[in-house]
C-alpha cells in the first residue's frame, strides 16, 4: 500500500518532503535488507531502519545535491545508525544474532539447497566490510558511484573493492 | 561458480521486512514521523537481551539529540552564550564608561571617607598627644601622608537658573558636611553669574565634584593637591618639643630652691607659652589644610540663552555616547565570544572524527 508522507496540515507538501517520499517507497526494503546485513538481528534492524527513515525526514531540507544522490544519502545515515547501535550493542551486551533461516524452500531442489550453503559459507568467510560492501551492491543495489559515497571512499577505490570481494566469493564458492 | 549463478544467490540472501513491521513503518511515515509513536514489533530488549531500561530517559534525550539539526541545537547555545556575555560585558561596563572613572571615584570614596574621619580625629588628637609628650613610633612614618585638596569648577546654566544652581550647589556642600565658605550671586534674566568658595572634607572632594557636576553643563574642571606632610609633621614636632620643654620647666620650678631661681624659671615659662600658643596655631592651620578642602565654583550663562534646553549639539553628544558605549561592549563580547566559538568548533570536530573512528572500529570488530 503506496501512502503518502504528510506535510504539516493546511500546508502543499514542499519539494523536500515530495522527493523524500518517493525516496521512501523506492529504498524502504532496500535498506532494511541493508541494515540486516549489518546487525544480524531483526528487531535491531527494525528499529534502525525505522532511525534512519526518521533521520533522514526531519533533515530532508538540509540534503545538497552535489554531495551525491539522495539514495547514497540515505544509506548513509542508515550506515551511521547501524554502526552507532553496534558499538551501543558491544558496550552493553552482546547482541544475539539471529541464525538464518536454514530451511529450503518446500519445492527447491538439492542443487540450489547445495549451492545455497555453499553461497552462505563463503558469506561468512568474508570480514564485516567486505559482507558490507556486497549488501550495499546486491541487496540494496546501490551504484558503484553511490557505495563510494556510503563507505566514504573513491569511486575507483569503491570499484576495486567491489571486484575483490566478489571475486573472493566466487573462488570461496568454487573451492567449497 | 559463474557471476550471474553468484548474483543470483547473493539476491536470494536479501532479508525480507516483516509485513506487520512493514505496515506500521508506512503508517509512520505517512503521518510524518510524528515523535513518541515509533513502530517497534517486540520490545527490544526482550528480544535482544539487553540491559532493562537501557530505552530510558537517556537513550530518548540522546535519540532526540541526533535528529535534532545540529543548526538548531548551535543556534540557541550561541544566542544564550552570547546574551550571557553581552550582559555581563554591558552591566560591568556601564559603571565606568561615560561616567570619566566614577568606579574609582566611588573607591576613593569609601577610602577617602574612610580617611575623612582620620584627619579630624588625628587633628584634634594630635595637640592632646603633642601636649603631654611625642610617643615612641608616632613619628612622621606613622601618621601617613598629608594632602591639601583643591578644585576648580566652572557650570554653565540658563540665566534664569544660575541662582537655583547656585542654591543647591550649597546643598551639595552641606549634606557632605562641609560649609560655604563665600557666595555671590548676580546678574539678570539675559546673564546670570554666581562665585561660591565652598569647603567639604578632603576625603569628600570626589563625591563633592560628582555631585556639582550633575547640577548643569560643566565647562571646565581641575583638581590640585599639595603635599603638606613635611609641614605637619614639623609643627606638630615643634609643638611637642615647646611643650615638654615647659613641662620641664613645671618641674624645675617646683624644685626651685629660691626665690629668684623660681622667678627666672616663671620667666623662662612665659616666653615658652607664647611660643607654643604659634606653635600649636600653625599645626591647626597646617592640620586644617590637609582636613579640608576647598572649591572654586563658577556658575556662568554666557553663551546659553534663556530658551536653551536640549539641542542638537547635546542630541549628538548623547548620541556619541551611547555609539561609544555600545561599540565598547560589542568589542568586549567580540574578544570573549571568538575565542569561545574556535574552541567550540574544534570540541566539534573532535568529536566528529571520534565518532567516526568509533563507527570504524564497530566495523573492523564484527
Amino acid at each position: 500500500m503506496q501512502s503518502t508522507i504528510a506535510a504539516p496540515a493546511g500546508a502543499v507538501p514542499d519539494d523536500a518532503t515530495v522527493a523524500f517520499e518517493e525516496l521512501y517507497h523506492s529504498s524502504r526494503d532496500d535498506l532494511y535488507a541493508y541494515v540486516r546485513s549489518l546487525v544480524h538481528n531483526d528487531a535491531v534492524a527494525e528499529d534502525v531502519t525505522a532511525t534512519a527513515f526518521e533521520r533522514a525526514y526531519r533533515r530532508r531540507t538540509s540534503f545538497k545535491p552535489r554531495r551525491g544522490s539522495l539514495r547514497a544519502w540515505l544509506f548513509g545515515i542508515a550506515r551511521n545508525a547501524a554502526l552507532d547501535e553496534l558499538r551501543r550493542g558491544k558496550r552493553t551486551t552482546a547482541l544475539e544474532t539471529e541464525p538464518a533461516d536454514e530451511a529450503a524452500a518446500p519445492d527447491a531442489d538439492a542443487d540450489a539447497v547445495s549451492r545455497r550453503g555453499v553461497v552462505r559459507e563463503a558469506l561468512a568467510g568474508l570480514s564485516t566490510r567486505e559482507r558490507e560492501l556486497i549488501a550495499l551492491k546486491f541487496f540494496a543495489g546501490l551504484s558503484t558511484a553511490e557505495i563510494a559515497s556510503v563507505i566514504g571512499t573513491s569511486e575507483s577505490a569503491a570499484a576495486m573493492r567491489v571486484h575483490r570481494t566478489i571475486e573472493k566469493l566466487r573462488r570461496s564458492c568454487d573451492e567449497a | 561458480m559463474r557471476l550471474e549463478e553468484l548474483e543470483r544467490e547473493l539476491r536470494a540472501e536479501r532479508a525480507e521486512m516483516e509485513s506487520d513491521f512493514a505496515a506500521k513503518l508506512d503508517e509512520w511515515a505517512a503521518a510524518g514521523f510524528p515523535r513518541g509513536e515509533r513502530p517497534s514489533t517486540a520490545p527490544l530488549a526482550a528480544q535482544h537481551g539487553l540491559a532493562a531500561g537501557r530505552r530510558g530517559m537517556i537513550d530518548r534525550a540522546r535519540r532526540h539529540l541526533a535528529l535534532t539539526p545540529p543548526r538548531r541545537l548551535l543556534a540557541p547555545i550561541a544566542l544564550a552564550a552570547s546574551a550571557l556575555v553581552v550582559g555581563g560585558v554591558a552591566i560591568s561596563e556601564s559603571g565606568l564608561i561615560g561616567k570619566n572613572g566614577s568606579g574609582d571615584e566611588l573607591q576613593a570614596l569609601s577610602a577617602g571617607d574612610r580617611a575623612a574621619t582620620s584627619p579630624l580625629t588625628q587633628n584634634d588628637a594630635a595637640p592632646a598627644v603633642a601636649e603631654s609628650a611625642p610617643q615612641a613610633g608616632k613619628a612622621a612614618g606613622g601618621i601617613g601622608r598629608k594632602v591639601q585638596r583643591d578644585a576648580q569648577m566652572t557650570l554653565a546654566a540658563n540665566p534664569g537658573d544660575v541662582p537655583d544652581v547656585a542654591g543647591r550647589a550649597t546643598d551639595v556642600v552641606e549634606n557632605l558636611g562641609g560649609v560655604v565658605l563665600s557666595s555671590r550671586v548676580e546678574g539678570s534674566d539675559e546673564r546670570s553669574s554666581a562665585s561660591l568658595q565652598l569647603q567639604v572634607p578632603s576625603g569628600r572632594l570626589d563625591s563633592a565634584l560628582t555631585s556639582l557636576a550633575d547640577l548643569a553643563e560643566v565647562r571646565s574642571r581641575s583638581e590640585g593637591s599639595l603635599d603638606v606632610t613635611r609641614p605637619y609633621v614639623s609643627a606638630r614636632d615643634q609643638l611637642s618639643k615647646l611643650t615638654a620643654e615647659r613641662k620641664g620647666l613645671l618641674r624645675r620650678l617646683a624644685a626651685a630652691g629660691t626665690d629668684q631661681q623660681a622667678a627666672s624659671v616663671r620667666a623662662r615659662i612665659d616666653a615658652l607659652d607664647g611660643q607654643i600658643a604659634t606653635a600649636r596655631a600653625d599645626f591647626r592651620s597646617v592640620s586644617r589644610q590637609a582636613r579640608d578642602a576647598t572649591i572654586d565654583l563658577e556658575i556662568t550663562s554666557d553663551g546659553k540663552s534663556s530658551g536653551d534646553g536640549f539641542g542638537i549639539d547635546d542630541a549628538l553628544h548623547d548620541a556619541g555616547h551611547v555609539l561609544t558605549v555600545a561599540a565598547g561592549i560589542a568589542l568586549i563580547s567580540g574578544a570573549v565570544l571568538v575565542p569561545l566559538a574556535i574552541l567550540a568548533a574544534i570540541a566539534l570536530l573532535i568529536a566528529r572524527a571520534s565518532r567516526t573512528r568509533s563507527r570504524q572500529r564497530a566495523l573492523d570488530d564484527e
